[in-house]
């Protein structure tokens, strides 16, 4: 048996797992690659033909503005993904209520916050 | 030296550790031949024959041109090569063509000096002996002869391999004899004194009696029976000792001290000590033999025994067998026995009732355990102990109560009622065991197990309406058995059908709309595909009746057990 990650040309790990020696290569499909080893999607990726921790994400919270937010970067709000190209991002509800804002920007981990109105 | 042609080729040829110690010690001494004075006219001629060709080839007479070539005179004259052990020299800086070998260790002891020696004359030969030489890497002794005392003058007469040497010398003479040993390495002892030992034949009686009663100038002419001579006389130049000279005798009982024999016939003779340079005789009978050498072409013993004993190659009778004094036969008696057990060619060491190895004509047996360093063949094998072994490979099958292989195992069958150990092991038939315990790894051909294949990806993948989103594929090369399919997805955001598809054909769909949001999604199922490569692909898609502008599907697995037993 072998680990296995497939991961897409920007390095991003699109899925692993685990497959007998001799499947390794059938698990590419068009477009994406294959390489033997352990990875997650959430916390590596591929760099230089090599499997990397992915590095920490900049952005931070302050108040009802995000800031230091890679650029570019998809913000989830209570999952709906909003585009954004800047570095900082005020925030606006309309309705009070607890968000979960999620900052993701490949090859950046993850960040998410928790902001109440 | 005549000229040789330097550019001989050949083949090397074998020469023996004692040839390279002659030629360290020089030309040998070899003996001149001397003028038969008298003797059958026939023999006469041959005899000068044969000292001409050897006197030829020597260079002593006749041309150069006749001379023969040694190897010693080629090598003095830089066209041979010796080679010792590997180094070769030669005797100048021009090398010719031709190499010669030499095998073996030398060695370089000095044989001792011969003692015992003594030399008794009969009436036309005198017998030399010697006692036993009594070291290691005897090779023969060698007898010299001078008609003086001074053995400057004396020169080889012959070897001998035996404690004796005759020296033929066909009537009345007077010498002196020294004796040398000499080594397998040709090394060559002392000489056992430096003053000669005589030896003297005896007056032959025929001879003197003819010279006393025939001749007319002898006082004695025309005299018979017997004459008695009380001092010494010389008749025609011949010296006739004194004594009693009988023609014929017959003698009813006769006590000798000291007898000189010609020729005797004896009908029964019991002779407490015997020695003799040739004994031709059609039956032996003794108690006790012994001898520096027995050589015979075929012996035959009722019982033979030996303290030690040195064989070359030993043949026994097709019914005979060998053994020692306590294994009485093939199955009886601890020791050796091998040989013909009733018309069955077998083999016993140790103790026929305990540890053993014995060969009964049809199976080896090895009671008490076996250690094979190197490679143990066999077609089967039947361990009643523990198996030890750098590698094995049996054909068949294979049997022990424990096995230990340092390397690796090979064999059609397996049964190991203990324990079996090895660095690895293959087995092309069965291996039947109560337990198998793998620190790593099980191998098993055609991967004839359940084989676990699977994909997972954390992040969310982004599903539309309209149209399936591929968020999970895996791809299994199946052998044709079932493959149980377990699947599950996190639906985090708006609505999404679920369904999964192996290559293009959908095997298992939810049906819109789809209530299930924000939940962890999860089926199973079984499907047989059918041999070959398959990939499996979990989809996705918006909901109609969702109002958010895309799903996501997060935590998406896939995973495929191939269930062979």
């Amino acid at each position: 048996m072998k680990n296995f990650v497939v991961y897409d040309n920007t390095g991003c790990i699109q899925r692993y797992g685990s497959c007998p020696d001799d499947m390794l290569a059938l698990q590419a499909s068009d477009g994406l690659m294959v390489m033997e080893g352990i990875g997650r999607d959430d916390a590596h990726y591929v760099l230089n033909g090599a499997i990397v921790a992915r590095p920490q994400n900049t952005a931070q919270l302050a108040g009802m503005q995000l800031m230091i937010v890679p650029v570019p970067a998809t913000i989830r709000i209570n999952g709906i993904p909003y585009q954004s190209t800047d570095a900082t991002v005020d925030l606006d509800f309309t309705y009070p209520g607890s968000y979960t804002i999620t900052v993701a920007a490949f090859p950046y981990l993850d960040k998410t916050f928790t902001v109440t109105v | 030296m005549s000229n040789v042609d330097p550019n001989i080729a050949g083949t090397p040829i074998q020469l023996n550790s004692n040839d390279l110690s002659a030629l360290m010690r020089g030309d040998p001494k070899l003996p001149s031949i001397g003028n038969p004075a008298s003797g059958d006219a026939a023999m006469l001629q041959a005899v000068n024959a044969i000292k001409e060709i050897v006197e030829t080839r020597e260079g002593r007479r006749g041309s150069a041109l006749d001379q023969t070539v040694t190897w010693r005179d080629l090598f003095a004259n830089g066209l041979a090569q010796f080679n010792v052990n590997g180094e070769s020299f030669s005797a100048s800086s021009s090398v010719g063509a031709v190499s010669m070998a030499v095998d073996g260790a030398l060695d370089v002891t000095v044989p001792p000096a011969a003692t015992g020696f003594s030399a008794t004359g009969a009436l036309a030969s005198i017998v030399l002996t010697w006692d036993d030489p009594g070291y290691g890497n005897h090779a023969y002794a060698e007898v010299f002869r001078a008609a003086t005392s001074s053995l400057t003058d004396a020169v080889s007469l012959g070897t001998s391999r035996s404690r004796f040497y005759v020296d033929s010398v066909n009537g009345v003479a007077t010498y002196y004899y020294w004796v040398r040993f000499v080594s397998t390495s040709d090394i060559a002892g002392p000489y056992n004194a430096t003053l000669g030992t005589l030896g003297q034949t005896g007056t032959d009686p025929a001879k003197a009696l003819a010279l006393l009663t025939g001749e007319e100038s002898s006082p004695y002419f025309g005299a018979f029976p017997f004459i008695v001579l009380n001092s010494a006389t010389t008749i025609n130049g011949v010296a006739v000792p004194a004594g009693v000279y009988v023609g014929d005798a017959f003698i009813s009982n006769g006590t000798i001290t000291n007898a000189k024999i010609g020729n005797a016939a004896i009908d029964d003779a019991k002779i407490a000590n015997l020695s003799a340079a040739k004994i031709t005789a059609g039956d032996i009978d003794a108690d006790r033999m012994s001898a520096n050498i027995v050589a015979a072409t075929t012996g035959k013993f009722s019982t033979l025994s030996a303290l030690t004993s040195s064989l070359g190659t030993v043949t026994i009778g097709s019914t005979g067998f060998l053994r020692t004094t306590g294994a009485t036969a093939y199955a009886t008696g601890v020791g050796i026995w091998m040989g013909d057990d009733a018309g069955t060619y077998k083999f016993r060491i140790g103790d026929p009732a305990g540890n053993r190895i014995q060969w009964n004509g049809t199976t080896l047996t090895v009671v008490g355990g076996g250690t094979f360093s190197g490679a143990l063949s066999a077609a089967t094998g039947t361990f009643a102990g523990s198996l030890s072994a750098a590698t094995g490979t049996f054909a068949g099958s294979l049997s022990a109560a424990t096995g230990t292989f340092a390397g690796s195992l090979s064999a059609a069958t397996g049964t190991f009622s203990g324990s079996l150990s090895a660095a690895n092991g293959t087995f092309s038939g069965t291996l039947t065991a109560s337990a198998v315990n793998a620190v790593d790894t099980i191998n098993i051909a055609g991967q004839a197990v359940t084989i676990p294949l699977s994909a997972y990806t954390d992040a969310d993948a982004a599903a539309f309406k309209g149209s399936y989103t591929t968020v999970q594929q895996v791809t299994i090369t199946s052998t044709g058995a079932p493959i149980a399919i377990i699947s599950s997805v996190y639906n985090s955001f708006g609505s999404a059908l679920i369904r999964l598809v192996r290559d293009s054909t959908v095997l298992f769909q939810t049906i819109d709309p789809y209530p299930n949001l924000w939940a962890q999604f999860a089926f199973s199922l079984s499907d047989t595909p059918g041999a070959g490569s398959h990939t499996y692909y979990l989809q996705a898609m918006q909901s109609s009746s969702s109002s958010a502008s895309q799903a996501s599907l997060g935590k998406r697995s896939i995973v495929l057990l191939e269930t062979k037993r």
